[in-house]
């Protein structure tokens, strides 16, 4: 498969998947104007990478700052996928990165795990 | 991807529910069955749905914290601690407009200190800035109203905005200004600094809600008189 790169924007994270570290990486802040639009090419690639017959696994990294109320209903159906997938056997996991000082974005990693059954969900405290 | 997509699961569970209800549900006697699968799907939706609520609550209130901190740091001199140029100017500006209405004076006290750059060239710009943060932090406990506000304009210069308060009695108010900082000895690094304030005053009852920047023209047209005084005084125009 071809990799993801999408650059990060004043409203928007940026997204890149290297197929040979299997990593998703999501970083930055997300408000784009069209959020539905600006996910649809990462859930494209990735449920074309979930469908690969050699099922490699996958690592999701998500790091953001601030998102709008509709990428936090992107990343519950981001999550859902993923734990879909576990659920088949995908060797799934999570990160959920946050900073020390920010309790809140542990809170908000600590409220999308709870939905999970399957996948692999780690909250990971970023150095300063 | 449409906005259905990204509630796609909802919108399922509407479509499914509709078809059953078209299809006579009486005569399906997959009916329990059909019935428990939309309800499960909808429990894990309506769960996502509280969760989502309570993830972008918390949003809210995390940027408006931040905002309020950025308010802040806009309105507010770093070193000194009081508001800035750019607040003072609004709150001018405000005060201005509504003493034209209420037909009020309007006070403002021009501040400045006196040979401060000896200050800064004798005993070193630390201790400057502690004299700077000194007389800042002297003049804003001085003025007491709610309504009265102490700014740092640049500097070593302070404005004073005095609203409802007339020629008279700002002038009072700065020459009490003025002895108090006289009196004030200011300790920095086992040095004892002393210094005095010039000031000017102007008071307007505005007829116009424009031309705010006047008083403070004016004002700086008595400063200049203070200083050519012999400094250490109060000059209104």
């Amino acid at each position: 498969m071809d990799s993801l790169n999408i650059e990060a924007t004043k409203y928007s994270p940026a997204v890149r998947f290297e197929p040979e570290k299997r990593v998703l990486q999501i970083s930055g802040e997300s408000y784009p104007e069209n959020t539905m639009e600006f996910y649809a090419p990462v859930f494209d690639y990735l449920k074309e990478y979930l469908a690969l017959p050699e099922a490699p696994p996958l690592t999701v990294n998500v790091d953001l700052i601030y998102f709008n109320s509709s990428s936090s209903k992107i990343l519950i159906n981001l999550f859902d996928l993923l734990d879909g997938a576990a659920k088949e056997g995908r060797d799934v996991a999570i990160n959920w990165f946050y900073e020390s000082d920010d309790e809140d974005n542990l809170e908000f990693g600590e409220e999308f795990a709870e939905d999970l059954e399957y996948v692999q969900f780690h909250l990971v405290e970023k150095e300063m | 991807m449409s906005e259905e997509t990204l509630f796609e699961q909802e919108e399922t569970i509407l479509r499914r529910a509709e078809e059953i209800l078209r299809d006579r549900p009486g005569d399906n006697p997959n009916l329990p069955v059909e019935f428990e699968n939309l309800l499960t799907g909808y429990k894990k939706i309506y769960k996502q749905l509280r969760r989502l609520i309570k993830i972008n609550d918390k949003q809210a209130r995390k940027l408006n914290e931040a905002n309020e901190l950025l308010t802040q740091l806009s309105t507010v001199d770093g070193l000194t601690g009081i508001n800035n140029r750019r607040y003072f100017d609004e709150r001018l500006e405000m005060e201005w407009r509504r003493a034209c209405r209420h037909r009020s004076p309007v006070s403002l006290l021009l501040v400045d200190i006196d040979f401060f750059k000896k200050v800064n060239d004798t005993y070193g710009h630390q201790a400057g800035d502690e004299c700077l943060k000194a007389i800042a932090q002297s003049m804003k406990s001085f003025f007491r109203r709610s309504t009265d506000l102490v700014a740092r304009y640049g500097g070593e210069e302070f404005t004073v905005l005095l609203p409802d308060i007339t020629k008279a009695s700002a002038c009072s108010l700065a020459d009490s200004l003025r002895g108090k900082m006289e009196a004030l000895e200011i300790c920095c690094e086992g040095l004892r600094i002393r210094t005095t304030i010039s000031i000017g005053v102007s008071t307007h009852i505005p007829e116009f809600p424009e031309g705010w920047e006047r008083i403070l023209s004016e004002a700086d047209g008595a400063l200049y008189r203070a200083k050519q005084n012999g400094r250490n005084r109060v000059c209104s125009l």
